[in-house]
């Protein structure tokens, strides 16, 4: 935390090496976090990239509450949050017609770099109801606690817990090529 | 059947891999973003302003004097250079006549967009050397200012900061000078000869149609597809406006934009004066004061860090006179503002550095104790040691 805030100080005063570690420190876990909740691996670089943006936007400004690396996630859910609901409004598909998660589709400037079993892991997500897919993404990927999630989710720790569980359940169900209904 | 922990292992444990290339390229935009948005948090950073000040406010005055001189040349050359239609001679003995220009200046999508403009108001004298120059910028990091530069003093009024800054102009005035010769017609024809030889750039002609309009020059550059539009009056010969565009890969998107609103218009001396400043305001003068530390026989390298060492004990001192002027007139407590606190001691001068994109810059990393409300720190400082602009044999401390 001390570090953290550190960090801050330092970026608050125009540090491009504060940026750089920060940058370095948590881009592959906000990656990992964005890939979990949308179902497009584009989409997910779009949202950490917007979230990196920004947060240099309030650099100057900035104050630290709690950690960097809180903070930025919890950023990365709201926007992966907005997304999701915008695309629902424009689309809603049956699970049997959803995209897998993670597209095969290589580009020459993709940013990650997935192998065969993180897209498996993102393909199952991306059939958990995405309150459930939230909870289990931003606790067991995000390291946040389950108070931090149901704030995120506007609800009580009770249910974030529940929807960690379920969805949990749901996920082994599905890796493990259960039918489930 | 996998068990519930085996999953949380699985989800916890699985690693992402990225495209190093596209890190490095993520990260360069970010650091892009935090040098402008470095310019826009003033208020949280308000020791800055210094530094802001020294940065932006001369540069912009060199390069702007600078584009317009490139603006001129560029019109002169590409007229040797293209068979154009238009009276050519006529085009550039009408150039080498004037002596004054009015210029106004957009820059940057944004305030294109918002219509936001610097005026300029140039002179040359009889021997086309600059005499005076004037930039009222509407919008800056430091809000509205007004740059003046006359008879070798550079004044640089900042109203919402309630600051005035002075300094010797001789060094933009060298600057410029250099610009010119570098710019020298015959080297410039040269290169263009040359680029045109190796198909490095590409220029076309629209001719005006017959309703009238200007005639419009297109440069574009093979290597990065940079467009530059040229609008030259046909009555007068003169470029009208120029408009310079960056190509995003797709289309071409408009960058800065100059519209030259007078040619050889009487332009009065005291345009190229400020009026009266507040008796409040803070004045940063390295013009009428000895600044700095002479190099003598010293190597750059080592001159940074004898003035970046006498910096910080001065400071410890809270000798304000002497930081004052190896900061080349900037307040004495500058630095503590900056940190928030006094300095209690240096541990250790780091070893000088080149800036990697200003290179007469020499970065020196400090570690120094801090003492603030919440408590001693150790902490690092980045500092500049730079040569004193207009004494150029002398250096002082810069951020």
């Amino acid at each position: 935390m001390l570090q953290d805030k550190l960090l801050i100080w330092k970026l608050r005063r125009g540090s491009t090496s504060a940026l750089c570690l920060i940058y370095e420190k948590y881009r592959d876990d906000l990656l990992r976090v964005a890939a979990g909740l949308l179902k497009e691996r584009s989409e997910a670089e779009d949202v950490v990239h917007d979230v990196f943006i920004a947060f240099v936007d309030v650099s100057g400004s900035f104050t630290l509450t709690g950690s960097i690396r809180g903070y930025l996630t919890t950023c990365v859910a709201n926007k992966a949050r907005n997304m999701n609901r915008t695309k629902f409004r424009q689309r809603t598909v049956s699970l049997d017609e959803a995209e897998p998660t993670v597209s095969n589709l290589k580009r020459p400037d993709q940013w990650i770099i997935c192998d065969e079993e993180f897209q498996q892991l993102c393909n199952a997500m991306a059939q958990l109801p995405y309150e459930q897919r939230e909870a289990v993404v931003l606790h067991l990927q995000g390291a946040m606690k389950f108070k931090e999630i149901a704030e995120i989710q506007e609800t009580s720790v009770k249910t974030a817990l529940s929807r960690y569980r379920y969805g949990l359940d749901k996920l082994r169900s599905i890796l493990d090529g259960e039918v489930t209904k | 059947m996998r068990h519930a922990e085996d999953i949380k292992k699985l989800i916890k444990n699985t690693k992402i891999r990225t495209n190093p290339q596209v890190n490095k390229a993520v990260l360069n935009s970010l650091l892009n973003r935090l040098d402008k948005a470095e310019s826009v948090h003033l208020d949280a950073k308000q020791p800055n302003v210094w530094r802001i000040i020294m940065k932006s406010s001369f540069t912009k005055l060199t390069a702007a004097a600078a584009i317009i001189v490139v603006v001129g040349l560029a019109v002169t050359l590409l007229d040797k250079s293209n068979t154009a239609a238009y009276a050519l001679e006529q085009s550039i003995k009408t150039y080498h006549s004037v002596q004054t220009i009015i210029v106004r200046v957009y820059e940057g999508r944004e305030n294109i967009d918002n219509n936001k403009f610097s005026d300029c108001w140039i002179k040359y004298d009889d021997d086309g050397r600059l005499s005076g120059f004037r930039m009222d910028v509407a919008k800056s990091a430091d809000g509205a200012k007004s740059v003046v530069w006359s008879r070798g003093v550079a004044k640089c009024w900042m109203p919402a900061k309630n600051t005035l800054m002075i300094a010797k102009g001789e060094k933009m005035a060298t600057d410029l000078e250099e610009f010119a010769t570098e710019n020298d017609p015959k080297q410039i024809l040269q290169r263009i000869y040359d680029s045109q030889k190796n198909e490095e750039i590409t220029l076309k002609t629209n001719e005006p149609q017959q309703n009238g309009g200007p005639i419009v020059l297109e440069v574009i550059h093979n290597l990065d597809k940079t467009l530059t539009k040229l609008f030259i009056d046909v009555q007068t010969k003169l470029p009208t406006q120029v408009e310079k565009y960056r190509f995003t890969g797709n289309e071409y998107e408009l960058e800065i934009k100059f519209e030259f609103s007078g040619y050889n218009q009487p332009i009065d001396e005291s345009v190229f004066e400020l009026g009266e400043v507040p008796s409040d305001a803070v004045i940063i003068d390295s013009a009428s004061q000895l600044c700095g530390l002479p190099q003598g026989d010293l190597p750059d390298n080592e001159i940074a860090v004898k003035v970046m060492r006498e910096f910080f004990e001065a400071s410890i001192s809270q000798d304000y006179e002497r930081v004052k002027k190896l900061l080349g007139g900037k307040p004495g407590d500058t630095l503590e503002m900056m940190y928030g606190g006094k300095i209690l001691r240096v541990l250790s001068i780091g070893q000088p550095e080149p800036d990697e994109k200003f290179k007469h810059l020499i970065r020196v990393q400090s570690r120094v104790e801090i003492e603030n409300k919440g408590g001693n720190w150790i902490t690092n400082i980045k500092l500049i040691a730079r040569r004193l602009n207009g004494q150029p044999d002398r250096w002082i401390v810069d951020w």
